[in-house]
């Protein structure tokens, strides 16, 4: 069997994940005294989707906007990340979001690389700039001396696998130490945690096949945070929408507002409407609102689409290289060196990626709890709400803080030690690790996204498509399960992803097939219309006993809409 | 192979602690790293980032694999066709398009 750590590791407040969510979580707690601990897959130095850096931080400045925040909130629901937003969040999220700006500003990121706050990119021509423009190259570094300077603890190589719940409230988590080849278990006794897991990649295929973890967003990201809560009985939301980025082709990379180019066509002709020359201050925005607009001109035969900066002045050149690099871009810069591909010169052709879970998962309500007590989530994982790097900072901070005043003490018994999650576990991972021959891990990550391409893609579904893909999830599951052989620690960590990633696109499933509409990338060949009565329902999947439930919800615009959704839902 | 390890690593190990992925292994004795993932490679560069190197050098290198290559073309005003036309021009592209011969 597995050897599991008999002494569990006991704080108030659990971070899942150290990445920007869950470093912002620990520090918004231990800022309120808390005895806080961060366990990290990896590193925190480096790990996540912010690892070597970001370079916009969407944020409300009273003095550069105006005393007004009601257009920059319009701004906000109306960008490319602003589509599932429960709107009470997006005002709180817009209230602190200077706040942790400063704090960033405060610990040596680069939050005015230019001498004042500046809001560059992701801008229409005309309206109010809402992403400040920032230099993030060391933000990891930062955070992760910011978070030890108030005593956090954090555990490296420690990834949170399962939250154990009794009676409905957190008790514990469940991690796997792979610090060294052969695994052990690891217990925390806690009464809180911040789920902090990021996005979920590797749940559709790599633009180049072969290569499992060429993607933009951390492929170590599978979904962990959406996954612990479905298990934990937590509701998920928007998992039915594909959410689809573009970018340089084939080395999958974010990043595209880091461009001042005109996205054209081969004869040099902008395919948007907006600019014909780019700047540092609006770049082609194009890609934000025709979201499709790099695959529909390859179907098309009009193709291939080109981020052109063949026009732009050298200075804006120069500028975006530094964006590029500040953004953690540096691998692509170095490509385009070593190559001499010139952006002065040369235009680079730009593709549509396969879908990713961003901005969908967990609902939280306005401290980021989730329904179940003692369980919050934040940052790129949460479903209802989304700002990337200044929503983890922000709702990280959020969720961090009324966690440390909302511990609870933990009565006596046995509590996680002795919980039937642990022994499941234990038993499965020992299964994993004891098998003499068997399938790969990785073999059962490539027939997920075969499924996940086939049967939940972002052009066409179907009730038959979807009910024939659930089906083949769940005799991979069972496959999965009875064949898969783990030899060491790395090895376990990634099977526990791909468990991870499964359970999401269960989640994919069941909430595309119950949204019986076709509504932007959820595209339903057996109902083509979009249904003005589903136009502000979200709707929510949730596990409750054998069967999977799906129920629609009110979206909530205002505070009346609040308090009688969360209010209900969330005591 | 992802990252790749020249004469200036140093053995600290800094690459593997760090490593997003988890995808190299460096064994206490200041040996040089080895990439026991390299398919895992995110590309992200954080190993190189932070390698102390010696020299003033980086003690390993990010090779990017031949599926990853990057995709440019010449700005438009540039582009000609890719080959010499010898004899008659038929079809409609301004560039190709044939002249109907006058009586």
């Amino acid at each position: 069997m597995i050897e599991i750590d008999p002494t569990p590791l006991e704080c108030d407040v659990l971070a899942a994940g150290g990445g920007m969510a869950g470093l912002m979580a620990a520090i918004g707690a231990a800022r309120q005294g808390a005895k806080v601990l961060v366990a990290e897959k990896a590193h925190a130095l480096r790990s996540g989707s912010g690892a070597t850096g970001n370079d916009h931080f969407m944020c409300y400045i009273p003095e550069k906007h105006g005393p007004d925040m009601e257009p920059i909130l319009k701004e906000l629901l109306a960008s490319q990340i602003g589509g599932f937003h429960d709107v009470p969040l997006s005002r709180k999220f817009l209230e602190q979001s200077f706040d942790r700006a400063r704090d960033w500003d405060a610990w040596g990121i680069k939050m005015r690389p230019t001498g004042d706050w500046s809001f560059c990119g992701h801008a229409f021509p005309g309206r109010p700039r809402i992403w400040l423009k920032y230099a993030g190259s060391n933000q990891k570094q930062a955070l992760t001396r910011a978070a030890k300077k108030l005593r956090v603890r954090t555990v490296n190589h420690f990834p949170i696998t399962d939250v154990v719940v009794q009676d409905g409230e957190v008790i514990g988590a469940i991690g796997i130490d792979i610090r060294r080849d052969t695994p052990r278990l690891r217990l925390v006794r806690t009464s809180t945690v911040v789920l902090a897991g990021g996005s979920a990649l590797r749940l559709y295929p790599s633009p180049a096949p072969s290569l499992l973890f060429n993607t933009a967003w951390c492929p170590a990201n599978t979904g962990n945070t959406q996954a612990i809560a479905y298990r934990s009985g937590a509701k998920l939301v928007n998992m039915e929408f594909p959410n689809l980025h573009a970018g340089v082709k084939y080395l999958e990379r974010a990043g595209k507002a880091t461009f001042i180019g005109v996205i054209t066509g081969p004869d040099g002709k902008p395919l948007g409407p907006f600019i014909s020359k780019a700047n540092k201050w609006v770049g082609d925005i194009t890609a934000d609102v025709w979201n499709s607009v790099f695959a529909d001109v390859m179907k098309s035969g009009e193709g291939p689409a080109y981020m052109d900066c063949t026009a732009t002045e050298q200075e804006d050149i120069d500028y975006m290289m530094w964006g590029l690099k500040e953004e953690g871009n540096t691998a692509l810069v170095n490509v385009m060196a070593r190559e001499n591909v010139d952006p002065r010169r040369h235009r680079f052709e730009f593709m549509q990626y396969q879908p990713f879970l961003i901005g969908r998962g967990p609902e939280i309500d306005l401290h980021g709890r989730t329904g179940i007590k003692g369980l919050y989530a934040a940052g790129d994982a949460v479903g209802n709400f989304r700002a990337d790097m200044a929503g983890a900072a922000t709702f990280g901070h959020i969720a961090g803080e009324h966690a440390a005043k909302n511990t609870r003490a933990l009565n006596g018994g046995q509590g996680v030690q002795a919980s039937e999650l642990l022994e499941l576990r234990a038993r499965q991972y020992s299964a994993f690790l004891e098998r003499g021959e068997g399938a790969e891990w990785k073999e059962a990550n490539f027939m997920l996204q075969q499924i996940m391409r086939d049967y939940a893609n972002a052009e066409v579904r179907s009730g038959t498509l979807l009910s024939t893909g659930l089906k083949a999830l769940g005799d991979l599951k069972r496959h999965a399960m009875d064949r898969v052989r783990c030899s060491n620690s790395h090895e376990l960590m990634r099977m526990a992803e791909v468990m991870e990633l499964m359970d999401c696109a269960e989640a994919i499933f069941i909430a595309a097939l119950a949204r019986e509409e076709t509504r932007g990338a959820h595209r339903r060949s057996d109902f083509r219309f979009t249904n003005p009565l589903l136009a502000d329902k979200y709707l929510t999947v949730w596990r409750d006993g054998e069967r999977p439930k799906a129920s629609f919800r009110q979206r909530v615009t205002d505070m009346a809409g609040y308090a009688a959704y969360f209010g209900k839902v969330y005591p | 192979m992802p990252p790749v390890f020249n004469k200036y690593c140093n053995g600290c190990g800094i690459c593997a602690a760090i490593c997003p992925c988890d995808i190299i292994s460096h064994e206490k004795g200041r040996r040089v790293p080895k990439v026991l993932y390299p398919d895992e490679c995110w590309y992200c560069d954080a190993c190189v980032l932070d390698c102390p190197g010696t020299e003033g050098h980086k003690g390993l290198e990010l090779r990017i694999p031949l599926q990853l290559q990057l995709m440019w073309m010449a700005a438009a005003a540039e582009e000609k066709p890719p080959y010499d036309l010898v004899g008659e021009r038929f079809g409609n592209h301004p560039d190709t398009a044939w002249d109907m011969p006058r009586e």
